[in-house]
């Protein structure tokens, strides 16, 4: 990973956590990703707003979280390993 | 689905089954086809680093949580975006990218998409989208309407 994609996904997060009282109003319980400082999609499921964020911002990066259940979905479990 | 396309991995114990999966870079421009093993314990999944290589998918951070194993101590990971494959079923996903694996794991995050059958008596697995179930169910219901 380069330092710059790092940077940009860093800068994305930090925007959704800035953004995330103003989330909460608007979208709770959705998916959303944040790119530059805005929202570029937003859905009930992870695998469509991703194709349709990957469809708006091309090749640039960005942050995806699941509004007012960031620790549930923050949390992954593998049994396997 | 064909035969040669899942299977029972007969190297685990028990046998662990598997269908084979595409995976794809956020742009479509790389391909790696390989078995995905499913792993319907897990939570996500998983990709080894000789994959996410292959794609590039280190280029495409999109999500940071927090991982462990059962008994293990929690890890905090970035999740990295690709597509996943099985059948004609494509799903967007957010995978962990490790280099302590060298299998692909396909947890609930992708299986939750897909109607999963696995028939250990007969060593069958099959993967179905579960859109295409009602139009079957309404299809034979005509048939059998005299």
């Amino acid at each position: 990973m380069t330092v710059d994609v790092v940077k940009d996904f860093q800068v994305d997060e930090e925007a959704y956590r800035r953004m995330r009282e103003d989330l909460l109003k608007r979208y709770k319980g959705k998916w959303v990703a944040v790119h530059e400082g805005g929202v570029v999609a937003v859905g009930d499921q992870l695998s469509e707003v991703i194709k349709k964020a990957f469809s708006i911002v091309g090749d640039s990066p960005f942050y995806i979280n699941k509004v007012g259940e960031e620790a549930k979905v923050g949390r992954r479990v593998y049994r396997f390993r | 689905m064909d035969a040669a396309s899942t299977g029972f991995d007969e190297e685990y114990t028990p046998p662990f089954p598997w269908c084979a999966v595409t995976l794809t870079d956020p742009l479509r421009t790389r391909a790696i086809s390989t078995k995905g093993y499913i792993d319907t314990g897990s939570d996500g999944s998983i990709v080894p680093a000789e994959v996410g290589k292959g794609l590039n998918l280190l280029r495409y951070p999109l999500m940071r949580v927090e991982t462990r194993g059962i008994g293990g101590k929690p890890e905090d990971r970035i999740l990295y975006a690709t597509y996943v494959k099985v059948n004609d079923i494509e799903v967007a996903a957010v995978v962990d990218v490790r280099d302590d694996v060298d299998v692909v794991l396909l947890g609930r995050d992708v299986l939750q998409y897909m109607k999963i059958t696995i028939d250990w008596k007969r060593k069958k697995v099959e993967a179905a989208d579960p859109k295409d179930e009602p139009a079957r169910a309404m299809n034979q219901r005509k048939t059998l309407s005299p």
